[in-house]
C-alpha cells in the first residue's frame, strides 16, 4: 500500500492516476481531491506488487510534470495577451 | 491599430501561424467548418485535404517527423476526431510532435450525445500529453500556444485541442495591430529545459567508460529529436567503440562507419545482438529498452553495467536497471561526455572491435527455386540504387523490417517508421507529410500489401497536391509478419492471413492518376526500381513477391537478445 500526493492542475489527473492504477494491475483505496489554491490536491491510496507500484510511480510523475509544463505555458501566454 | 471583427476559428489560425504553422492537413466536417472557412481566404497555411482523418494524423507525423516541426492535424467532431486516434497514439509512442486541433458539437450539446459528438478529451486522455477544450474565444490563443509548447517538449508527442463550433463562429472585435498574428513568440522555440545534468553522474560515467574493455552504444529516437547528430558522431569517433541503434535510431551513425553494426533488437542484426550479450558497458541514448529491443530483459546484456541517457526521468530503470542515469537533453550529454573524454585517455578498444567483427554474419537469405522475386532482394537493389538524400517512409511488417536492416540512412530524419505502436497504414499518408516539408528531396513509401490497403485512398492526396511521391510495394500476398508467426510458433495454421484476393495495384494507382508498373522477376527490378527513382511524377512500383519469404535473424518471443533464430525449422 502506498500514498501518492500529487499537485494537479487539472483535476482530471485524478482519474488519469486511477486509470493508471487499474491498468498496473494496482488496486484504489481511497482518493482525495479537493482544490487547493488554484489547483487541486489529490492524496489516493493504491495497493499493488511492488513493482507495479514503481512503475505507476514514475507514470504519475510524468503526467504531472506534463501538466505543470502545459500549465505554466498557458499562463505565460495569457500574460502578453 | 486597426478594430475589426475576427472570429474564433480566425483567432485558430493566427494561433497557429503565430507558432510557425504553414502547413496543416486535415478533413472537413459539421462543427469544423469555421476553421476551414476561415481557410478559404487565408492562405499563410496550406492546408492539405486528406481522404481520411487517419491520413492527416500519420502526415502530421510524417511530417514532424522528418523537420522537428510540429505537425498541425484538423478534423471534425465525433467520427473526424476519433479517425485521428491512431496517428496520436503513434505519436505518442515515438516521441513525435503534432497537434489535433478538433471541432466539438456546440458548448449547450456536450454530454447529450449530440449528432457528431464524441468526448474525444476522455478518449485521447492516455495517448496525448495533454488535451485540452477551450471553452470561450479568449482562451484560443494560449490554449494553442500551451498545446504547441508541451507538444515540443522536453519530450516531444502529441497535443488534442477540442474546440466547441460556437466558439469557433463566435466573433469580437478585435484590435489588431499590423503583423500581430505573426509576431511569433514561439514560432521557432525548441525548448529542450527540464535537465538535472549533475556532475557526480556525468563524471561516474566517464569513470565507467574509461574502466569498460568491451562497451556497446545503443542510440535511439532522442538523437532525432534532440538533433544530436553530429555530437554523436563526434563522441563516436572519439570512443570507436561499436555501436548499434533501435529502428528510430538508424541514422544517427555515420553510414559508413565501420563500428557501426546495425539495428539490434527482435530483427537485428547478429553481431549488435551478440555484442549486447558480451559487452560489460551498454550507453543507452535516447532509448527507452522497448521490448522488442531487449527480448527478454532479465537476460538483456547480464554482463553489462548500464549508463542510461534520456530526457524524460520516467524511462530510468522502467525496464532495465541502470547505473548512472543522465538525465537531459542527449545533445547537452554527448558534448559533455566528450569533453571530458577529451581530456583524458580513451581506453583502446581495438581488441573488442576485433572480437565484434568475428561476431558478423551476413543477413540470411531464403533459397527458393526458379526465377521468383524475394522481397529481400529487391529491398537490397533499392537501396544499393536510391540516392543518399532519399527520405523513405515505411509500413509496417516484414517490408519494415527487412528495409530496416538494409538502409543505411544519412540522418535519422531519412528513415521514418511507426515503430513503437506499430501502426500498419503509417507508410503512405506519412510520405505525404515528409514530401509536404521536404518538397526537393526524393520521398520514397516503402509499404507492404497488407499496409497499403489501409491508407491507399490517400493516393488522391498525393494527385490533388501533385506530390512526387514514390510507392515501392513490396506484395507478398499475405500479411507476411503475421502468417511468418504462424508458421513459426502457431504450426502453420494460417488464419485470416491470406491476401489471395489483392486487388490489381497498378489498376488501383492508374485510377487514381499515379503511373504504375509491375515486376515480378529477378531480371527486371533493377530496371524498374531506377525508372521509380527518376521519376518527376508520383509512381507506384508493384514488386510481385514470393510469398513465403520471413524475416531472419529473429529473436523469438521469449528468448534472449543473443538466441536468434536463422531461419525456419525444417
Amino acid at each position: 500500500m502506498t500514498t501518492i500526493s500529487v499537485e494537479m492542475s487539472d483535476a482530471r489527473l485524478g482519474a488519469r492516476i486511477i486509470n493508471m492504477a487499474y491498468r498496473f494491475n494496482c488496486q484504489t483505496h481511497e482518493v482525495h481531491i479537493e482544490p487547493a489554491a488554484g489547483s487541486y490536491a489529490g492524496r489516493f491510496v493504491i495497493a499493488g506488487e511492488p513493482d507495479a507500484l514503481r512503475r505507476l510511480l514514475m507514470a504519475v510523475e510524468k503526467v504531472v510534470r506534463d501538466d505543470r509544463w502545459m500549465d505554466a505555458a498557458a499562463e505565460r501566454k495569457a500574460a502578453y495577451t | 491599430m486597426t478594430s475589426q471583427h475576427t472570429s474564433g476559428a480566425q483567432i485558430v489560425l493566427d494561433a497557429l501561424v503565430a507558432e510557425g504553422v504553414d502547413v496543416a492537413f486535415g478533413y472537413p466536417g459539421g462543427t469544423i467548418m469555421p476553421v476551414h472557412d476561415a481557410l478559404f481566404t487565408d492562405h499563410r497555411i496550406r492546408h492539405v485535404l486528406v481522404r481520411h482523418e487517419q491520413g492527416a494524423a500519420f502526415a502530421a507525423g510524417g511530417y514532424a517527423r522528418t523537420t522537428g516541426k510540429v505537425g498541425v492535424c484538423i478534423a471534425t467532431s465525433g467520427p473526424g476526431a476519433t479517425n485521428l486516434v491512431t496517428g496520436i497514439c503513434d505519436a505518442m509512442m515515438d516521441s513525435v510532435p503534432i497537434v489535433a486541433i478538433t471541432g466539438q458539437v456546440r458548448s449547450p450539446l456536450m454530454g447529450t450525445d449530440g449528432f457528431q459528438e464524441a468526448d474525444v478529451a476522455a478518449i485521447t486522455s492516455t495517448i496525448t500529453k495533454r488535451n485540452i477544450i477551450v471553452r470561450d474565444i479568449d482562451s484560443i490563443p494560449a490554449a494553442i500556444h500551451a498545446a504547441f509548447e508541451l507538444a515540443r517538449g522536453p519530450r516531444p508527442g502529441p497535443v488534442l485541442v477540442d474546440i466547441p463550433t460556437d466558439v469557433l463562429r463566435t466573433k469580437i472585435e478585435a484590435h489588431v495591430a499590423p503583423n500581430s498574428a505573426t509576431n511569433g513568440h514561439a514560432a521557432s522555440v525548441h525548448t529542450n529545459g527540464e535537465s538535472d545534468l549533475d556532475d557526480v553522474s556525468v563524471e561516474r560515467a566517464v569513470e565507467l567508460i574509461c574502466e569498460s574493455k568491451r562497451p556497446l552504444v545503443i542510440v535511439g529516437g532522442g538523437a532525432r529529436i534532440s538533433n544530436a547528430v553530429e555530437s554523436y558522431r563526434e563522441f563516436m569517433r572519439l570512443l570507436n567503440a561499436p555501436h548499434t541503434a533501435t529502428i528510430n535510431g538508424l541514422g544517427t551513425a555515420e553510414p559508413q562507419d565501420p563500428s557501426f553494426l546495425g539495428m539490434c533488437g527482435m530483427h537485428g542484426w547478429k553481431a549488435a545482438n551478440k555484442a549486447v550479450g558480451e559487452c560489460d558497458l551498454i550507453l543507452a541514448l535516447g532509448m527507452r529498452f522497448d521490448d522488442r529491443v531487449t527480448g527478454r530483459t532479465d537476460r538483456f546484456a547480464r554482463q553489462a553495467k548500464i549508463i542510461h541517457a534520456d530526457i524524460d526521468a520516467s524511462e530510468f530503470n522502467k525496464i532495465i536497471a541502470v547505473d548512472v542515469a543522465l538525465h537531459g537533453d542527449l545533445d547537452a550529454i554527448l558534448r559533455e561526455l566528450t569533453g571530458r573524454l577529451s581530456d583524458r585517455m580513451v581506453p583502446d578498444f581495438s581488441a573488442w572491435r576485433e572480437r565484434v567483427k568475428e561476431l558478423y554474419a551476413p543477413l540470411p537469405t531464403d533459397r527458393i527455386e526458379g526465377n521468383k522475386l524475394l522481397a529481400t532482394e529487391v529491398l537490397d537493389a533499392f537501396f544499393e540504387l536510391a540516392p543518399s538524400n532519399v527520405v523513405v517512409t515505411v509500413d509496417v511488417g516484414q517490408h519494415q523490417m527487412w528495409a530496416a536492416q538494409r538502409a543505411r540512412p544519412t540522418h535519422p530524419r531519412h528513415f521514418i517508421s511507426s515503430s513503437g505502436l506499430g501502426a500498419m497504414g503509417f507508410g503512405l499518408p506519412a510520405s505525404i507529410g515528409a514530401q509536404m516539408a521536404h518538397p526537393e528531396k526524393p520521398v520514397v513509401a516503402i509499404v507492404g500489401d497488407g499496409g497499403l490497403q489501409m491508407t491507399m485512398n490517400e493516393f488522391a492526396t498525393i494527385i490533388r497536391h501533385e506530390l512526387p511521391v514514390k510507392i515501392l510495394l513490396i506484395d507478398n500476398r499475405n500479411l507476411g509478419m503475421v502468417r511468418q508467426w504462424q508458421q513459426l510458433f502457431y504450426e502453420k495454421r494460417y488464419s485470416a492471413t491470406d491476401l489471395y484476393d489483392n486487388p490489381d495495384f497498378v489498376a488501383v494507382a492508374k485510377a487514381y492518376g499515379i503511373e504504375a508498373m509491375a515486376v515480378d522477376n529477378a531480371g527486371d527490378l533493377r530496371p524498374a526500381i531506377e525508372t521509380l527513382l527518376h521519376s518527376e511524377r508520383p509512381m507506384l512500383l508493384h514488386a510481385k513477391c514470393f510469398p513465403l519469404e520471413c524475416v531472419f535473424p529473429m529473436i523469438p518471443a521469449g528468448a534472449a537478445i543473443d538466441e536468434m533464430i536463422d531461419g525456419a525449422p525444417v
